[in-house]
Protein backbone atom coordinates (compact mmCIF):
# COMPACT_ATOMS: atom_id res chain seq x y z
CA UNK A 1 0.00 0.00 0.00
CA UNK A 2 1.56 3.22 -0.97
CA UNK A 3 1.91 5.85 1.62
CA UNK A 4 0.06 9.05 1.45
CA UNK A 5 1.93 11.70 -0.37
CA UNK A 6 -0.25 14.70 -0.41
CA UNK A 7 0.28 17.35 -2.94
CA UNK A 8 3.43 16.24 -4.56
CA UNK A 9 5.36 19.25 -5.48
CA UNK A 10 4.08 22.72 -5.59
CA UNK A 11 2.87 24.20 -8.77
CA UNK A 12 5.27 26.53 -10.39
CA UNK A 13 4.47 30.14 -10.28
CA UNK A 14 4.05 31.81 -13.60
CA UNK A 15 7.42 32.81 -14.89
CA UNK A 16 8.00 35.57 -17.27
CA UNK A 17 9.62 34.47 -20.43
CA UNK A 18 8.97 35.22 -23.98
CA UNK A 19 6.38 33.39 -25.94
CA UNK A 20 7.33 30.56 -28.12
CA UNK A 21 6.52 31.02 -31.69
CA UNK A 22 7.62 34.60 -32.06
CA UNK A 23 9.59 34.41 -35.19
CA UNK A 24 11.76 36.84 -36.96
CA UNK A 25 10.89 37.35 -40.54
CA UNK A 26 13.32 37.88 -43.31
CA UNK A 27 13.38 41.55 -43.88
CA UNK A 28 15.16 44.09 -45.95
CA UNK A 29 18.20 45.74 -44.46
CA UNK A 30 16.33 48.75 -43.33
CA UNK A 31 13.91 46.80 -41.27
CA UNK A 32 16.01 43.93 -40.02
CA UNK A 33 17.05 45.44 -36.73
CA UNK A 34 13.62 46.81 -36.08
CA UNK A 35 12.06 43.47 -36.74
CA UNK A 36 14.52 41.73 -34.45
CA UNK A 37 13.92 44.24 -31.70
CA UNK A 38 10.23 43.96 -32.26
CA UNK A 39 10.35 40.21 -31.90
CA UNK A 40 12.51 40.43 -28.81
CA UNK A 41 10.24 42.94 -27.23
CA UNK A 42 7.01 41.27 -28.15
CA UNK A 43 7.31 38.66 -25.47
CA UNK A 44 8.05 41.30 -22.88
CA UNK A 45 5.11 43.37 -23.98
CA UNK A 46 2.85 40.36 -23.83
CA UNK A 47 4.03 39.68 -20.30
CA UNK A 48 2.98 43.17 -19.31
CA UNK A 49 -0.54 42.81 -20.61
CA UNK A 50 -3.25 42.53 -17.99
CA UNK A 51 -3.93 38.97 -17.02
CA UNK A 52 -6.85 37.67 -18.96
CA UNK A 53 -6.14 39.84 -21.97
CA UNK A 54 -6.57 37.71 -25.11
CA UNK A 55 -2.91 38.13 -25.96
CA UNK A 56 -1.60 37.79 -22.44
CA UNK A 57 0.24 34.55 -21.71
CA UNK A 58 -1.67 34.37 -18.45
CA UNK A 59 -5.22 33.54 -17.55
CA UNK A 60 -7.04 36.20 -15.63
CA UNK A 61 -6.35 34.28 -12.44
CA UNK A 62 -2.65 34.62 -12.98
CA UNK A 63 -1.94 31.13 -14.18
CA UNK A 64 0.03 30.65 -17.35
CA UNK A 65 -1.89 29.56 -20.40
CA UNK A 66 -1.01 26.24 -22.02
CA UNK A 67 1.57 26.25 -24.77
CA UNK A 68 0.55 27.93 -27.94
CA UNK A 69 -0.92 25.69 -30.54
CA UNK A 70 0.53 26.06 -33.97
CA UNK A 71 -1.96 26.56 -36.72
CA UNK A 72 -0.59 23.60 -38.55
CA UNK A 73 -1.95 21.41 -35.78
CA UNK A 74 -5.41 22.62 -36.46
CA UNK A 75 -7.61 21.73 -39.31
CA UNK A 76 -5.88 18.48 -40.04
CA UNK A 77 -8.21 16.62 -42.32
CA UNK A 78 -9.11 13.15 -41.26
CA UNK A 79 -9.18 10.26 -43.67
CA UNK A 80 -12.16 10.73 -45.90
CA UNK A 81 -12.34 14.44 -45.26
CA UNK A 82 -11.92 17.19 -47.75
CA UNK A 83 -10.43 20.52 -47.09
CA UNK A 84 -12.86 23.30 -47.72
CA UNK A 85 -12.01 26.56 -49.36
CA UNK A 86 -12.35 28.35 -46.06
CA UNK A 87 -9.66 26.23 -44.53
CA UNK A 88 -11.98 24.00 -42.60
CA UNK A 89 -12.62 20.40 -43.35
CA UNK A 90 -15.80 18.71 -44.25
CA UNK A 91 -16.44 15.22 -43.10
CA UNK A 92 -17.98 12.77 -45.45
CA UNK A 93 -20.59 15.13 -46.71
CA UNK A 94 -22.54 12.44 -48.44
CA UNK A 95 -23.19 10.57 -45.25
CA UNK A 96 -23.70 13.69 -43.25
CA UNK A 97 -26.31 15.13 -45.52
CA UNK A 98 -28.01 11.83 -45.88
CA UNK A 99 -28.81 11.43 -42.26
CA UNK A 100 -29.50 14.94 -41.18
CA UNK A 101 -32.67 16.84 -41.86
CA UNK A 102 -32.01 19.77 -44.09
CA UNK A 103 -34.08 22.71 -43.28
CA UNK A 104 -33.89 24.20 -46.73
CA UNK A 105 -31.35 26.79 -45.89
CA UNK A 106 -30.66 28.82 -42.85
CA UNK A 107 -28.54 31.05 -45.01
CA UNK A 108 -27.27 33.00 -42.13
CA UNK A 109 -24.33 34.25 -44.03
CA UNK A 110 -21.52 35.57 -41.98
CA UNK A 111 -23.13 36.56 -38.75
CA UNK A 112 -21.22 37.65 -35.75
CA UNK A 113 -20.83 34.51 -33.75
CA UNK A 114 -19.96 35.92 -30.39
CA UNK A 115 -22.89 38.25 -30.26
CA UNK A 116 -25.25 35.83 -31.83
CA UNK A 117 -28.86 36.46 -31.12
CA UNK A 118 -31.07 33.70 -32.24
CA UNK A 119 -32.80 34.64 -35.40
CA UNK A 120 -33.37 31.34 -37.01
CA UNK A 121 -35.30 31.10 -40.19
CA UNK A 122 -38.21 28.74 -40.01
CA UNK A 123 -37.50 25.25 -41.10
CA UNK A 124 -38.76 24.34 -44.49
CA UNK A 125 -42.03 22.52 -44.50
CA UNK A 126 -40.67 19.82 -46.69
CA UNK A 127 -37.31 19.22 -45.11
CA UNK A 128 -38.26 15.65 -44.52
CA UNK A 129 -38.22 15.02 -48.26
CA UNK A 130 -34.49 15.49 -48.29
CA UNK A 131 -34.03 13.50 -45.15
CA UNK A 132 -33.17 9.89 -45.38
CA UNK A 133 -34.57 8.30 -42.31
CA UNK A 134 -31.64 7.41 -40.14
CA UNK A 135 -31.24 4.05 -38.62
CA UNK A 136 -33.42 4.43 -35.60
CA UNK A 137 -33.13 0.95 -34.31
CA UNK A 138 -34.18 1.13 -30.70
CA UNK A 139 -31.15 1.43 -28.52
CA UNK A 140 -30.38 -1.13 -25.99
CA UNK A 141 -32.19 0.06 -22.91
CA UNK A 142 -30.49 -2.32 -20.58
CA UNK A 143 -28.90 -0.29 -17.86
CA UNK A 144 -25.30 -0.72 -16.97
CA UNK A 145 -25.34 -1.90 -13.43
CA UNK A 146 -22.34 -1.42 -11.33
CA UNK A 147 -21.48 -3.89 -8.71
CA UNK A 148 -22.19 -2.83 -5.22
CA UNK A 149 -19.45 -3.59 -2.82
CA UNK A 150 -20.84 -3.68 0.65
CA UNK A 151 -17.69 -4.03 2.61
CA UNK A 152 -16.78 -0.94 4.48
CA UNK A 153 -13.09 -0.79 5.17
CA UNK A 154 -12.08 -0.91 8.75
CA UNK A 155 -8.36 -0.53 8.68
CA UNK A 156 -6.82 2.80 8.89
CA UNK A 157 -4.64 3.62 5.95
CA UNK A 158 -1.13 4.85 6.35
CA UNK A 159 -1.07 8.56 6.14
CA UNK A 160 1.43 11.15 6.92
CA UNK A 161 -0.20 14.46 6.51
CA UNK A 162 -3.33 14.53 8.54
CA UNK A 163 -3.66 14.71 12.30
CA UNK A 164 -4.68 11.41 13.75
CA UNK A 165 -5.53 12.30 17.29
CA UNK A 166 -8.77 14.05 16.72
CA UNK A 167 -12.26 13.01 15.95
CA UNK A 168 -12.90 12.36 12.29
CA UNK A 169 -15.62 14.29 10.66
CA UNK A 170 -18.69 12.24 11.20
CA UNK A 171 -20.24 13.16 7.95
CA UNK A 172 -21.53 10.61 5.62
CA UNK A 173 -20.95 11.18 1.97
CA UNK A 174 -23.64 13.27 0.43
CA UNK A 175 -26.91 11.59 -0.30
CA UNK A 176 -25.45 10.33 -3.52
CA UNK A 177 -23.24 7.53 -2.35
CA UNK A 178 -21.06 6.35 -5.18
CA UNK A 179 -21.57 2.65 -4.73
CA UNK A 180 -25.17 2.98 -3.75
CA UNK A 181 -26.36 4.63 -6.88
CA UNK A 182 -28.75 2.43 -8.71
CA UNK A 183 -28.72 3.19 -12.37
CA UNK A 184 -32.13 3.22 -13.84
CA UNK A 185 -33.27 2.80 -17.35
CA UNK A 186 -34.28 5.53 -19.72
CA UNK A 187 -37.71 4.68 -20.91
CA UNK A 188 -39.48 7.76 -22.10
CA UNK A 189 -42.56 5.86 -23.12
CA UNK A 190 -43.07 4.57 -19.63
CA UNK A 191 -42.53 7.80 -17.83
CA UNK A 192 -45.31 8.83 -15.58
CA UNK A 193 -46.23 12.44 -15.59
CA UNK A 194 -46.97 13.22 -12.05
CA UNK A 195 -48.56 16.43 -11.18
CA UNK A 196 -46.40 17.35 -8.27
CA UNK A 197 -43.06 15.89 -7.45
CA UNK A 198 -41.26 18.78 -5.93
CA UNK A 199 -41.65 20.88 -2.92
CA UNK A 200 -40.48 24.23 -4.05
CA UNK A 201 -39.03 26.40 -1.45
CA UNK A 202 -39.03 30.12 -1.82
CA UNK A 203 -35.69 31.43 -2.86
CA UNK A 204 -34.27 33.06 0.17
CA UNK A 205 -32.37 36.23 0.07
CA UNK A 206 -29.09 34.52 0.57
CA UNK A 207 -26.68 37.05 -0.80
CA UNK A 208 -25.36 37.84 2.62
CA UNK A 209 -24.63 34.20 3.21
CA UNK A 210 -22.62 33.65 0.10
CA UNK A 211 -18.90 33.36 -0.10
CA UNK A 212 -17.41 36.51 -1.48
CA UNK A 213 -16.48 34.87 -4.74
CA UNK A 214 -19.99 33.64 -5.19
CA UNK A 215 -21.51 36.99 -4.47
CA UNK A 216 -19.38 38.24 -7.28
CA UNK A 217 -20.64 35.44 -9.42
CA UNK A 218 -24.15 36.50 -8.67
CA UNK A 219 -23.47 39.80 -10.26
CA UNK A 220 -22.73 38.03 -13.50
CA UNK A 221 -25.91 36.10 -13.69
CA UNK A 222 -26.57 37.33 -17.15
CA UNK A 223 -23.45 35.60 -18.34
CA UNK A 224 -23.92 31.89 -18.57
CA UNK A 225 -21.22 29.77 -17.08
CA UNK A 226 -21.05 26.28 -18.36
CA UNK A 227 -19.74 23.42 -16.33
CA UNK A 228 -16.15 24.15 -16.91
CA UNK A 229 -16.02 27.20 -19.05
CA UNK A 230 -16.50 30.32 -17.03
CA UNK A 231 -18.59 33.21 -18.06
CA UNK A 232 -16.86 35.77 -20.18
CA UNK A 233 -16.58 38.99 -18.29
CA UNK A 234 -15.07 42.20 -19.40
CA UNK A 235 -13.77 43.38 -16.10
CA UNK A 236 -10.40 42.14 -15.02
CA UNK A 237 -10.41 39.58 -12.29
CA UNK A 238 -8.87 40.36 -8.93
CA UNK A 239 -5.40 39.13 -8.23
CA UNK A 240 -5.32 35.43 -7.50
CA UNK A 241 -4.95 34.42 -3.91
CA UNK A 242 -3.89 30.89 -4.61
CA UNK A 243 -2.49 28.73 -7.33
CA UNK A 244 -5.28 26.89 -9.06
CA UNK A 245 -4.64 23.79 -11.03
CA UNK A 246 -5.03 25.41 -14.39
CA UNK A 247 -1.42 24.48 -14.96
CA UNK A 248 -2.44 20.88 -15.27
CA UNK A 249 -2.47 21.24 -19.01
CA UNK A 250 1.17 22.24 -18.96
CA UNK A 251 2.03 18.78 -17.77
CA UNK A 252 0.84 17.31 -21.03
CA UNK A 253 3.58 15.87 -23.17
CA UNK A 254 3.90 17.17 -26.71
CA UNK A 255 2.23 14.03 -27.95
CA UNK A 256 -0.62 14.48 -25.49
CA UNK A 257 -1.00 18.07 -26.61
CA UNK A 258 -1.28 16.86 -30.17
CA UNK A 259 -3.93 14.37 -29.11
CA UNK A 260 -5.87 17.09 -27.33
CA UNK A 261 -5.60 19.49 -30.23
CA UNK A 262 -6.71 16.91 -32.71
CA UNK A 263 -9.64 15.74 -30.58
CA UNK A 264 -10.65 19.31 -29.92
CA UNK A 265 -10.36 20.06 -33.61
CA UNK A 266 -12.79 17.28 -34.36
CA UNK A 267 -15.18 18.73 -31.80
CA UNK A 268 -14.85 22.09 -33.46
CA UNK A 269 -15.57 20.66 -36.86
CA UNK A 270 -18.56 18.76 -35.53
CA UNK A 271 -19.88 21.85 -33.79
CA UNK A 272 -20.27 23.52 -37.14
CA UNK A 273 -18.79 26.98 -36.84
CA UNK A 274 -16.47 28.00 -39.61
CA UNK A 275 -13.15 29.68 -39.05
CA UNK A 276 -14.93 32.94 -39.85
CA UNK A 277 -17.37 32.44 -37.02
CA UNK A 278 -20.38 31.73 -39.15
CA UNK A 279 -22.57 28.70 -39.47
CA UNK A 280 -23.81 26.90 -42.49
CA UNK A 281 -26.22 24.06 -42.58
CA UNK A 282 -24.10 21.28 -41.25
CA UNK A 283 -22.85 20.78 -37.77
CA UNK A 284 -24.31 20.19 -34.36
CA UNK A 285 -25.15 23.76 -33.48
CA UNK A 286 -27.26 24.44 -36.57
CA UNK A 287 -28.97 21.13 -35.93
CA UNK A 288 -29.69 22.11 -32.34
CA UNK A 289 -31.20 25.35 -33.52
CA UNK A 290 -33.40 23.46 -35.93
CA UNK A 291 -34.47 21.13 -33.16
CA UNK A 292 -35.20 24.13 -30.98
CA UNK A 293 -37.46 25.53 -33.66
CA UNK A 294 -39.40 22.32 -33.79
CA UNK A 295 -40.07 22.10 -30.08
CA UNK A 296 -43.48 22.96 -28.71
CA UNK A 297 -41.89 24.47 -25.64
CA UNK A 298 -38.49 25.34 -24.37
CA UNK A 299 -35.41 26.79 -25.92
CA UNK A 300 -31.67 26.65 -25.95
CA UNK A 301 -30.00 28.81 -23.35
CA UNK A 302 -28.90 32.25 -24.35
CA UNK A 303 -25.56 32.53 -26.11
CA UNK A 304 -25.56 28.88 -26.96
CA UNK A 305 -23.15 29.43 -29.82
CA UNK A 306 -20.67 31.14 -27.54
CA UNK A 307 -20.44 28.20 -25.20
CA UNK A 308 -21.15 25.27 -27.46
CA UNK A 309 -17.49 24.46 -27.95
CA UNK A 310 -15.29 23.91 -24.95
CA UNK A 311 -12.19 26.02 -25.17
CA UNK A 312 -8.98 24.27 -26.10
CA UNK A 313 -7.46 25.31 -22.78
CA UNK A 314 -10.25 23.67 -20.85
CA UNK A 315 -10.17 20.65 -23.10
CA UNK A 316 -6.49 20.19 -22.39
CA UNK A 317 -7.01 20.67 -18.67
CA UNK A 318 -9.69 18.05 -18.67
CA UNK A 319 -7.51 15.63 -20.59
CA UNK A 320 -4.67 16.24 -18.14
CA UNK A 321 -6.98 15.49 -15.24
CA UNK A 322 -8.18 12.29 -16.86
CA UNK A 323 -4.64 11.18 -17.60
CA UNK A 324 -3.82 11.66 -13.93
CA UNK A 325 -6.92 9.80 -12.87
CA UNK A 326 -6.60 6.94 -15.34
CA UNK A 327 -2.84 6.48 -15.63
CA UNK A 328 -2.91 3.25 -17.62
CA UNK A 329 -5.46 4.37 -20.18
CA UNK A 330 -4.48 5.47 -23.64
CA UNK A 331 -4.69 9.28 -23.72
CA UNK A 332 -6.21 9.05 -27.17
CA UNK A 333 -9.03 6.99 -25.72
CA UNK A 334 -9.45 9.47 -22.90
CA UNK A 335 -9.57 12.42 -25.27
CA UNK A 336 -12.16 10.75 -27.45
CA UNK A 337 -14.19 9.98 -24.35
CA UNK A 338 -14.53 13.61 -23.31
CA UNK A 339 -18.23 13.97 -23.80
CA UNK A 340 -18.62 17.70 -23.36
CA UNK A 341 -16.21 19.10 -25.89
CA UNK A 342 -19.43 20.29 -27.51
CA UNK A 343 -22.41 20.92 -25.26
CA UNK A 344 -25.92 22.32 -25.35
CA UNK A 345 -28.51 23.18 -22.77
CA UNK A 346 -32.25 23.27 -23.26
CA UNK A 347 -34.42 25.17 -20.82
CA UNK A 348 -38.00 24.17 -20.15
CA UNK A 349 -40.42 25.55 -17.65
CA UNK A 350 -41.16 23.09 -14.90
CA UNK A 351 -44.57 22.23 -16.27
CA UNK A 352 -43.11 21.20 -19.62
CA UNK A 353 -39.81 19.88 -18.38
CA UNK A 354 -40.39 16.15 -18.59
CA UNK A 355 -42.27 16.34 -21.86
CA UNK A 356 -39.57 18.63 -23.15
CA UNK A 357 -36.88 16.06 -22.50
CA UNK A 358 -38.94 13.41 -24.21
CA UNK A 359 -39.62 15.57 -27.23
CA UNK A 360 -36.13 16.92 -27.66
CA UNK A 361 -34.62 13.47 -27.19
CA UNK A 362 -36.88 12.14 -29.89
CA UNK A 363 -35.77 14.95 -32.18
CA UNK A 364 -32.14 14.24 -31.48
CA UNK A 365 -32.66 10.62 -32.42
CA UNK A 366 -34.50 11.66 -35.55
CA UNK A 367 -31.45 13.63 -36.52
CA UNK A 368 -29.40 10.48 -36.27
CA UNK A 369 -27.76 11.12 -32.93
CA UNK A 370 -27.28 8.20 -30.66
CA UNK A 371 -28.01 8.43 -26.97
CA UNK A 372 -25.06 7.19 -24.94
CA UNK A 373 -26.11 8.15 -21.45
CA UNK A 374 -29.04 9.86 -19.81
CA UNK A 375 -28.57 10.92 -16.23
CA UNK A 376 -31.36 12.64 -14.33
CA UNK A 377 -29.81 14.40 -11.37
CA UNK A 378 -32.79 15.71 -9.50
CA UNK A 379 -32.05 13.60 -6.46
CA UNK A 380 -28.66 15.19 -5.93
CA UNK A 381 -28.48 17.86 -3.30
CA UNK A 382 -25.62 19.68 -5.01
CA UNK A 383 -26.84 19.83 -8.58
CA UNK A 384 -30.20 19.81 -10.28
CA UNK A 385 -30.85 18.96 -13.87
CA UNK A 386 -30.63 16.18 -16.41
CA UNK A 387 -27.43 15.56 -18.30
CA UNK A 388 -26.90 13.33 -21.27
CA UNK A 389 -24.25 12.42 -23.75
CA UNK A 390 -24.83 11.64 -27.39
CA UNK A 391 -22.77 10.43 -30.27
CA UNK A 392 -23.04 12.35 -33.50
CA UNK A 393 -24.12 10.70 -36.68
CA UNK A 394 -20.53 10.10 -37.73
CA UNK A 395 -20.12 7.98 -34.63
CA UNK A 396 -16.91 9.75 -33.74
CA UNK A 397 -17.88 12.72 -31.65
CA UNK A 398 -19.53 12.74 -28.28
CA UNK A 399 -21.47 15.79 -27.26
CA UNK A 400 -23.48 16.74 -24.23
CA UNK A 401 -27.05 17.89 -23.87
CA UNK A 402 -28.36 19.21 -20.57
CA UNK A 403 -31.92 19.96 -19.66
CA UNK A 404 -32.74 22.54 -17.04
CA UNK A 405 -35.57 24.58 -15.72
CA UNK A 406 -34.92 28.30 -15.40
CA UNK A 407 -34.42 27.75 -11.69
CA UNK A 408 -31.98 24.88 -11.98
CA UNK A 409 -30.04 26.74 -14.65
CA UNK A 410 -29.85 29.74 -12.40
CA UNK A 411 -28.58 27.55 -9.57
CA UNK A 412 -25.97 26.09 -11.86
CA UNK A 413 -24.75 29.55 -12.73
CA UNK A 414 -24.67 30.63 -9.12
CA UNK A 415 -22.71 27.61 -8.00
CA UNK A 416 -20.35 27.54 -10.92
CA UNK A 417 -17.52 29.27 -9.15
CA UNK A 418 -17.94 27.01 -6.15
CA UNK A 419 -17.86 23.99 -8.42
CA UNK A 420 -14.64 25.11 -10.02
CA UNK A 421 -13.04 25.88 -6.72
CA UNK A 422 -14.00 22.54 -5.24
CA UNK A 423 -12.49 20.89 -8.29
CA UNK A 424 -9.14 22.48 -7.61
CA UNK A 425 -6.78 20.34 -5.64
CA UNK A 426 -5.34 23.45 -4.03
CA UNK A 427 -8.57 24.32 -2.26
CA UNK A 428 -8.39 23.39 1.40
CA UNK A 429 -10.59 20.65 2.76
CA UNK A 430 -12.38 23.07 5.02
CA UNK A 431 -13.11 25.37 2.11
CA UNK A 432 -14.39 22.47 0.04
CA UNK A 433 -16.82 21.56 2.79
CA UNK A 434 -18.00 25.13 3.05
CA UNK A 435 -18.47 25.42 -0.70
CA UNK A 436 -20.37 22.16 -0.83
CA UNK A 437 -22.66 23.42 1.92
CA UNK A 438 -23.23 26.51 -0.16
CA UNK A 439 -24.07 24.43 -3.23
CA UNK A 440 -26.57 22.48 -1.19
CA UNK A 441 -28.15 25.67 0.07
CA UNK A 442 -28.57 27.01 -3.45
CA UNK A 443 -29.88 23.76 -4.86
CA UNK A 444 -32.37 23.41 -2.00
CA UNK A 445 -34.21 26.39 -3.45
CA UNK A 446 -34.70 24.76 -6.85
CA UNK A 447 -38.19 23.36 -7.32
CA UNK A 448 -38.25 19.84 -8.70
CA UNK A 449 -40.38 19.75 -11.84
CA UNK A 450 -43.37 17.44 -11.84
CA UNK A 451 -42.27 13.96 -12.80
CA UNK A 452 -38.57 14.78 -12.82
CA UNK A 453 -37.77 12.31 -10.08
CA UNK A 454 -39.29 9.58 -12.24
CA UNK A 455 -37.09 10.23 -15.22
CA UNK A 456 -35.16 7.09 -15.75
CA UNK A 457 -31.51 7.06 -16.49
CA UNK A 458 -30.00 5.19 -19.36
CA UNK A 459 -26.54 4.05 -20.22
CA UNK A 460 -25.78 2.42 -23.51
CA UNK A 461 -23.88 -0.81 -23.30
CA UNK A 462 -20.54 -0.63 -25.00
CA UNK B 1 -9.11 8.34 16.96
CA UNK B 2 -8.89 6.44 13.72
CA UNK B 3 -10.13 8.15 10.65
CA UNK B 4 -12.42 6.31 8.35
CA UNK B 5 -11.32 5.67 4.82
CA UNK B 6 -13.40 4.39 1.96
CA UNK B 7 -12.10 3.13 -1.33
CA UNK B 8 -13.72 3.33 -4.72
CA UNK B 9 -12.82 1.69 -7.97
CA UNK B 10 -13.19 4.21 -10.80
CA UNK B 11 -14.82 2.41 -13.66
CA UNK B 12 -15.04 3.95 -17.07
CA UNK B 13 -18.05 3.21 -19.21
CA UNK B 14 -18.02 -0.32 -20.48
CA UNK B 15 -15.65 -1.63 -17.87
CA UNK B 16 -16.16 -4.11 -15.08
CA UNK B 17 -15.10 -3.37 -11.55
CA UNK B 18 -12.21 -5.78 -11.74
CA UNK B 19 -10.99 -3.93 -14.79
CA UNK B 20 -11.20 -0.54 -13.13
CA UNK B 21 -9.01 2.13 -14.61
CA UNK B 22 -8.52 4.12 -11.47
CA UNK B 23 -8.79 4.04 -7.72
CA UNK B 24 -10.02 6.75 -5.39
CA UNK B 25 -10.34 6.99 -1.66
CA UNK B 26 -12.06 9.28 0.78
CA UNK B 27 -10.61 9.96 4.18
CA UNK B 28 -12.85 11.47 6.79
CA UNK B 29 -10.63 13.91 8.61
CA UNK B 30 -11.52 16.32 11.38
CA UNK B 31 -11.37 19.08 8.81
CA UNK B 32 -13.62 17.38 6.31
CA UNK B 33 -13.52 14.87 3.49
CA UNK B 34 -10.18 14.39 1.83
CA UNK B 35 -10.58 12.86 -1.63
CA UNK B 36 -7.63 11.34 -3.40
CA UNK B 37 -6.84 9.09 -6.34
CA UNK B 38 -3.93 6.84 -7.08
CA UNK B 39 -1.40 8.12 -9.57
CA UNK B 40 0.91 6.36 -11.94
CA UNK B 41 3.72 6.42 -9.40
CA UNK B 42 1.31 4.75 -6.95
CA UNK B 43 1.11 7.72 -4.67
CA UNK B 44 -2.14 9.30 -3.57
CA UNK B 45 -2.99 12.80 -4.65
CA UNK B 46 -5.98 15.05 -4.30
CA UNK B 47 -8.61 14.31 -6.91
CA UNK B 48 -12.21 15.37 -7.32
CA UNK B 49 -13.53 12.14 -8.83
CA UNK B 50 -15.63 11.23 -5.78
CA UNK B 51 -17.06 14.70 -5.52
CA UNK B 52 -17.86 14.78 -9.23
CA UNK B 53 -19.67 11.50 -8.90
CA UNK B 54 -21.62 12.60 -5.85
CA UNK B 55 -22.61 15.85 -7.47
CA UNK B 56 -23.81 13.80 -10.37
CA UNK B 57 -23.03 16.11 -13.22
CA UNK B 58 -20.15 14.21 -14.74
CA UNK B 59 -20.78 11.39 -17.14
CA UNK B 60 -18.59 8.63 -18.44
CA UNK B 61 -17.43 6.92 -15.29
CA UNK B 62 -18.80 5.27 -12.21
CA UNK B 63 -17.53 4.64 -8.72
CA UNK B 64 -17.88 1.32 -6.99
CA UNK B 65 -17.03 1.06 -3.34
CA UNK B 66 -14.52 -1.66 -2.56
CA UNK B 67 -12.80 -2.87 0.55
CA UNK B 68 -9.28 -1.92 1.48
CA UNK B 69 -8.10 -5.43 0.63
CA UNK B 70 -9.63 -5.11 -2.81
CA UNK B 71 -8.03 -1.73 -3.15
CA UNK B 72 -4.65 -3.26 -2.37
CA UNK B 73 -5.18 -5.93 -5.00
CA UNK B 74 -6.18 -3.29 -7.49
CA UNK B 75 -3.04 -1.32 -6.72
CA UNK B 76 -0.96 -4.42 -7.23
CA UNK B 77 -2.59 -4.96 -10.58
CA UNK B 78 -1.90 -1.36 -11.49
CA UNK B 79 1.71 -1.81 -10.45
CA UNK B 80 2.14 -4.77 -12.77
CA UNK B 81 0.26 -3.21 -15.64
CA UNK B 82 1.90 0.16 -15.49
CA UNK B 83 5.33 -1.34 -15.08
CA UNK B 84 4.77 -3.29 -18.26
CA UNK B 85 3.66 -0.15 -20.01
CA UNK B 86 6.81 1.57 -18.91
Amino acid sequence: MPGLQDERGQRELPQAHSQDGVRQADSPDTGDRQVRESADGLGRRLERLPHGHPSSPYHDDGTRKPPLVRLKNLELPLPGEEREPNGGTSRDLVVSRAVRPRADDHARGVEAYAEHETDPEPAAQDWQSAFREPDLAPPDRTPERSEHADRPPTDRPSRDSEPADSEPAGREPAGRQPAGREPATWEPADREHETVAGDPEPAADRAADLPAADRAADLDDDEPATQDQPAIIDEPAPAPVEQPQAKQAERLTPEQVRIAVRAHGQCRLAEGRSVFGSYGESGLTPAMRRIEEQLDHGELVAKTERYALKSLDRFQEKLAKLIDRFPGTDPQDLAEGIHDGVRYTFIFDAAEYVDGITESSARLEEYGYDLVEMKPIWDSDEYKGTNSSWRDSSGRILFEVQWHTPESWDAKQKTHDAYEKIDRTTTSIEEVERLRDYQRAVCATVPVPPGALDIRGYKKER
Amino acid sequence: MAEETRYYAIVRDGQKTEDASGLARRIYTPQGRLDQAIRRDLTWERDSAIYEWERGEELGFSLVEISEAEAERLIERFREKWTEQG
